[in-house]
């Protein structure tokens, strides 16, 4: 006889598997974690139905497109004026996109809608107060239920002035920044797409190597192609002389 | 009841590569193929390819061996599946890795002649009840309804028996 957990936990199966059987992606959060093993079976089961699956004509023709965007060196683009109003406004919104957006929902963070440009953090993630010479870019911060202080190894002591350290903190990735006697630190996700950026040492910052965008030290995007969101910071603390990052939790 | 493995004659059939593009497309169809086999539906496949792509491209070497290319594809592929469902799950990627499915011998082939033959065994393994459903609802495209009518049960029952089901074949696929 199923308990009560056993009728909500296969309702959420069926929800998340009904999805990939009508070929949606599933709408997997944190809290289906602990049902991962029946969840990426059925996925599985799903996708060995299709005995050849070919991709699309149209995602072909978009990825040998892209391909070759790739293998050609970059030219600068003289950005017209209005080019510049709509990077800069889009900017400022803090204008999440796309699978990003994905991954904010799973996160359990509220939604940014769509608002008119302020002088603070993107409305819907947790504000931060701006340090000087930094534009507010939001804090990813895990909703309640799932967050915890997670210890990255990192003696504070220990770390090189300026080098950034690629940090896992469950569903978090950042790189953790010592300035002086402080600590900082920034999502380790291109805010584009949730491709994993990798550090960059001359010119210093971090590269995405989906698309090409990169980003200076503090999370700025650099001269993007087209608008692109500031990475937003990651809470860290020093606790002991250890590095902290406010991640999720993790199962076991 | 089965799952019969298409044979090899109807294996994919790509068009002829003649630029560099298409030769990299051409194998990149063989990532997609592994790709959807675990992820189930096409918009994830095609963000992963994706990614793939453009991360592990530019970086092969000119005049790399097919082998090397296409060992070098699919290791980007296993990263970038393990980093997507870890993302997802917010767990470590080790915790997931036993449940991915991303056995070593696959690159010299497309995924889903593999895939099938997986399936075929694990349903083998499993009660008879339990392969039924997994076989009616997940490869026979039965709705939840029509997979309960057949087992003469509730909808609300049929949820918990798939439940139990995937978890059953998962500790079978768990345990090789």
């Amino acid at each position: 006889m199923a308990d009560r957990y056993e009728w909500w936990a296969a309702e959420q199966v069926d929800r998340l598997l009904s999805r990939v059987l009508a070929g949606r992606r599933p709408d997997v959060r944190p809290n289906d974690a602990i049902e991962h093993p029946a969840i990426l079976t059925g996925v599985q089961l799903a996708g060995a139905r299709h005995a050849y699956p070919r991709m699309s004509p149209a995602f072909r023709r978009r990825l040998g497109d892209a391909l070759e965007a790739a293998a050609r060196p970059p030219s600068p683009r003289p950005m017209t004026r209005r080019g510049a109003l709509v990077a800069g406004a889009s900017a400022a919104l803090g204008a999440v996109t796309g699978a990003a957006l994905e991954r904010v929902v799973g996160l359990g963070l509220p939604i940014p809608p769509a608002a008119a440009p302020t002088s603070g953090p993107a409305p819907g993630l947790a504000g931060a107060p701006a340090a000087a010479g930094q534009p507010a870019a939001g804090v990813l911060e895990p909703a309640p239920a799932y967050q915890q202080w997670v210890d990255t190894g990192l003696v504070f002591g220990e770390m090189i002035e300026g080098e950034p350290v690629d940090v896992a903190a469950g569903a978090i990735r950042a790189f953790v920044v010592r300035e002086g006697d402080h600590i900082r630190a920034v999502s380790a996700y291109c805010t584009h797409l949730p491709c994993k950026l990798s550090v960059r040492v001359a010119p210093a910052g971090f590269g995405c190597p989906c698309h090409g965008v990169e980003f200076d030290p503090l999370g700025n995007p650099i001269s993007p192609p087209y608008p692109v969101a500031p990475l937003p910071a990651v809470r860290t603390r020093i606790n002991g002389g250890r590095v902290e990052v406010l991640g999720t939790l993790t199962a076991g | 009841m089965g799952v019969e493995p298409q044979p090899e004659s109807r294996l994919l059939h790509l068009p002829p590569a003649g630029t560099a593009t298409e030769v990299a497309l051409n194998e990149l169809e063989l990532v997609y193929a592994w790709i959807y086999a675990r992820v189930g539906n096409r918009a994830d496949a095609e963000d992963l390819t994706q990614q793939v792509a453009l991360k592990a491209i530019p970086r092969l070497k000119a005049g790399a061996a097919a082998a090397a290319i296409r060992s070098y594809l699919f290791a980007t592929a296993r990263s970038a599946l393990a980093a997507f469902w870890a993302t997802r799950f917010g767990l470590p990627e080790e915790e997931l890795r036993d449940d991915l499915w991303v056995e070593e011998l696959g690159p010299e082939l497309s995924g889903s002649p593999v895939a099938v033959a997986r399936v075929q065994g694990i349903l083998d393994q499993l009660p008879k009840n339990y392969a039924l459903l997994l076989e009616l609802r997940f490869l026979r495209g039965y709705s939840l309804k029509e997979v309960a009518a057949e087992l003469r049960t509730t909808v609300g029952g049929a949820k918990v028996m798939q439940l139990r089901a995937l978890r059953a074949a998962a500790r079978v696929a768990h345990d090789g």
